[in-house]
Parts: structure tokens; C-alpha cells; sequence
């Protein structure tokens, strides 16, 4: 494991350590500014998504909902209101979002016994004894069901190609990230689906079988994330980020050959919900390095083969 | 001078570390520099068209404190059917202090919480100006 690696990793379980919430919720949070409770709202949001998930800044969704699409989409909404107005909830009610946890801070405060301040200043004591009696939230996210995101990876996709010799490569023009095994990760929001690149299909030839990982299944960047086995060999899918698995494509198991066909939409295998996104791209490829990462291989590979 | 109250209001300071600096200068002007003649106020009550928030902008003066070009703040203020008489951006104060970065939405770090203090100083004279100049 290189240095860089083991830092992320310490990072990482670390900042597990530190919250207890640390989660995947996509969470809205009041604005936070009238009274402490509210500014206490807004403190606990950005620690229990410092670990993971998504924020939703309450004042940005209420001018531009479309700008939180994706986000809203990648995990169950956790709203979190600091006073009895409610703004938070008021504000997803009238959004028609669906609600998978509440928290009210004044509620929450006065069930500790604590009289939260008039003053917008948020008290750390306070915060450390909101934070610390969120210890159920990643329990419970875990224990919701998860499954495909609707409304996620359905855009479509353009590719571009370069041609050696009587071959077509084809590589995505944005939204993918590939790593060096070939096997890319199409990233929406929290999630991200997997697959194999056009270049793997074409050398492995025709598909006959995919074997899963289980859903639930945590998996590291680079682990394996499935394997495949064609007429000619046998290959896994090496993760190019780390997650959950959310999501197989039970159709590939089914149409193995649907890689063939589709490698980069219908063709996916897995799909995860992302531990650490920032994080592993720093070691992938977006689809222009790509590209060229790819057609120099190709023609080292023609020149080693055919001697051009 | 002016009677009017002063409401000092930064945007939500979610995602971005000049934005959380923003709401620790509006912290300091209101409830150590100047909290005689300023208040704040919830921007999202703007958001949610609480009419008691709204009445309270349109009547009194209004400072509005951004932490990047969306200008939330600014813009839920005039949606509200007030033009502020200071709006400002983190990042004008920033340009001419290009060494007091904020660090982490979190944590703002050291040169951001002296950001804060350059800030709400700046903020406090400037209000101070307005209110001597009257309505």
C-alpha cells in the first residue's frame, strides 16, 4: 500500500472515529442563523456529511432545485430543523421530497435538559452532545433498504473512437473514470456504476458469463468487484473506487453478452454507493487521459504483435 | 442618526469555507461589535416567505454578506422586496488580503478567523458610516 494510500485510509477511519452519525444521508439542514439551535442545525449537518453523503444548502435548493438533482437522488433525505418553524422540513414538503429522518434541534436539546441560547452562536459543548447522541443514524442508514437509484445514470452517452488497423476503440467523452485494469466507474451524484471497457471486450471476445459480488458487499478500490469470463479467458472487474454494493445488473447475468453490445450503459455490472470518490480519483483516469492512455497501449500492442 | 435597526444576513455558509467566514464576521458584529444596533436574521424565514422576516428587512436596514458569486443572501433580500444598503462578498475582502485564506468549512482555520476579525471590523466602521449619514 503506498504512503499516500495509508494516509487516506487513516484519514478516512479517523474521521469515523470522530462522528458517530458519519453517514451517507443526503442531509438538509435549516440556514441556521436565528437562535443557537439553528446554528447548531447547520453545525451537525457538516459533520455528519464530513464522513460522507451529501449537504444540501437549504437557501441554493429554494432559488435552484435543479441544482441538487443528483445529490437528492444518491441516499435517504435526513432534514434537520433547529427550531419550530421548521424551515427545513417546510422547505422538502413543499419540494415533495420524501423525508427518511427528522431531527429537531430544539427538540433534542430540551430532551438533554439543555436551554439552547438566543444568541446564533452555536455552543461546542453543545454540539459535542448533539453529535454524540447520533450514534443510531449510520445504523439505521444501513439498515434501509438500498437498491438503484431511479432517475440516475439514464442520460446518454457519447463516445468517440480511434481506429487501428480493421479495429474501432470506443471511449466515453465525459462522466467516466477508468483505471489502468480498464475498467471503468460511471460517477452520479453518490453512485457510481462499473464496468469494463470497450478494449477489454474486444480482446476477450465474446462474453458467456458474470459472476457478482452480493449486494451489501464493501469494496475497496482496486479490489474485485466481479468477474467475467469470455470464450477466450477468464478476467475480474478491478474496482476503480471504493463503496457499498448497491446494485447488480441482473441482466447481465442474464445476457453476459450484453457487454459485447453495450459495454459502457447496458453492460454494467455493479453498482456501489461511493465511500470515498474525492479520494480515488486522485488515482484514475478521467475519459481524455483515457483516451490517450489507451491508443498508446493499442499501438504498442499492434507493434509488438504485427511488428509495424 | 439612523433608528432603524441593522440586520446583518450571510448566506447559509453550506460547502464553502469563505461562506463560514462570513457568518463568524456577522457573529462578531452582532453579538460583541455592534450588538446594540445590529441583529441578525435566519435567511431561510426569506427563503420560505415568513412574512414577520420579510416585514423586518423591508423596514430596517439591511446588510447582506455572501461567500460566493451566487449571492444567496443578497438575492433572498431583494426577493423580498428589499435592495440592501451593504451587500458585500467574502471575497472582496479576501482580494485585498490574499494571505488570510479560510481554510475548511469547518474549521476556518488561523488565517481565516483573522479574515473574520479584518472583516468585522471593516463591516462595523462601514455601518457605523451609514447610520451617522442618517436615513
Amino acid at each position: 500500500m503506498s504512503e499516500k494510500r495509508k494516509a487516506r485510509e487513516t484519514e478516512k477511519s479517523s474521521q469515523k472515529k470522530e462522528i458517530p452519525g458519519g453517514g451517507k444521508w443526503v442531509v438538509l439542514p435549516c440556514n441556521g442563523l436565528d437562535k443557537e439551535a439553528g446554528a447548531l442545525a447547520r453545525e451537525m449537518a457538516l459533520h455528519i456529511t464530513k464522513g460522507g453523503g451529501n449537504l444540501i444548502c437549504p437557501v441554493l435548493y429554494g432559488r435552484n432545485p435543479s441544482r441538487y438533482e443528483c445529490e437528492l437522488a444518491g441516499g435517504p433525505l435526513l432534514v434537520i430543523d433547529g427550531c419550530k418553524t421548521g424551515c427545513a422540513s417546510k422547505l422538502a414538503r413543499e419540494r415533495g421530497l420524501k423525508i427518511a429522518r427528522r431531527l429537531n434541534v430544539r427538540e433534542m436539546l430540551k430532551e438533554m435538559g439543555i436551554k439552547g441560547g438566543k444568541a446564533p452562536v452555536p455552543d461546542p459543548d453543545n454540539l459535542s452532545r448533539l453529535i454524540s447522541s447520533l450514534q443510531g443514524l449510520e445504523r439505521e442508514w444501513e439498515e434501509k433498504e438500498v437498491e438503484p437509484s431511479p432517475g440516475l445514470f439514464t442520460s446518454p452517452v457519447e463516445l468517440r473512437e480511434f481506429m487501428m488497423e480493421k479495429f474501432v476503440f470506443k471511449v466515453p467523452i465525459s462522466g467516466y473514470f477508468f483505471n489502468e485494469n480498464d475498467c471503468w466507474a460511471r460517477v452520479e451524484g453518490t453512485r457510481a456504476r462499473l464496468g469494463v471497457s470497450d478494449y477489454v471486450q474486444q480482446s476477450a471476445s465474446d462474453m458467456v458469463f458474470f459472476e457478482p459480488p452480493a449486494v451489501g458487499t464493501e469494496i475497496d478500490i482496486f479490489d474485485e468487484a466481479g468477474s467475467l469470463e469470455s470464450t477466450k479467458t477468464a478476467l475480474d472487474i478491478i474496482s476503480p473506487v471504493s463503496g457499498k454494493v448497491v446494485a447488480i445488473n441482473d441482466e447481465l447475468v442474464e445476457a453476459p453478452e450484453l457487454i459485447n453490445q453495450d459495454p459502457y450503459v447496458r453492460g454494467w455490472a455493479v453498482e456501489l454507493e461511493l465511500a470515498d470518490f474525492k479520494g480515488d480519483s486522485e488515482l484514475l483516469m478521467d475519459c481524455d487521459r483515457y483516451f490517450s492512455y489507451l491508443k498508446d497501449k493499442v499501438e504498442r500492442e499492434f507493434d509488438e504483435k504485427y511488428g509495424r | 442618526m439612523s433608528e432603524k435597526k441593522v440586520y446583518v444576513i450571510p448566506c447559509s455558509g453550506i460547502g464553502k469555507a469563505s461562506a463560514s467566514a462570513g457568518r463568524e464576521a456577522t457573529y462578531r458584529v452582532v453579538e460583541e461589535l455592534m450588538p446594540e444596533r445590529c441583529e441578525t436574521l435566519c435567511l431561510g424565514l426569506l427563503t420560505t416567505g415568513d412574512e414577520e422576516a420579510c416585514g423586518k428587512v423591508r423596514d430596517n436596514i439591511v446588510v447582506a454578506i455572501d461567500g460566493c458569486a451566487k449571492d444567496c443572501a443578497r438575492k433572498n433580500v431583494e426577493a423580498a422586496g428589499k435592495t440592501p444598503e451593504i451587500a458585500h462578498r467574502v471575497q472582496d475582502y479576501l482580494k485585498k488580503r490574499k494571505d488570510l485564506k479560510p481554510e475548511a468549512v469547518l474549521d476556518i482555520g488561523e488565517g481565516g478567523r483573522k479574515l473574520v476579525e479584518v472583516m468585522s471590523r471593516e463591516l462595523a466602521a462601514e455601518i457605523e458610516g451609514l447610520l451617522e449619514g442618517g436615513d
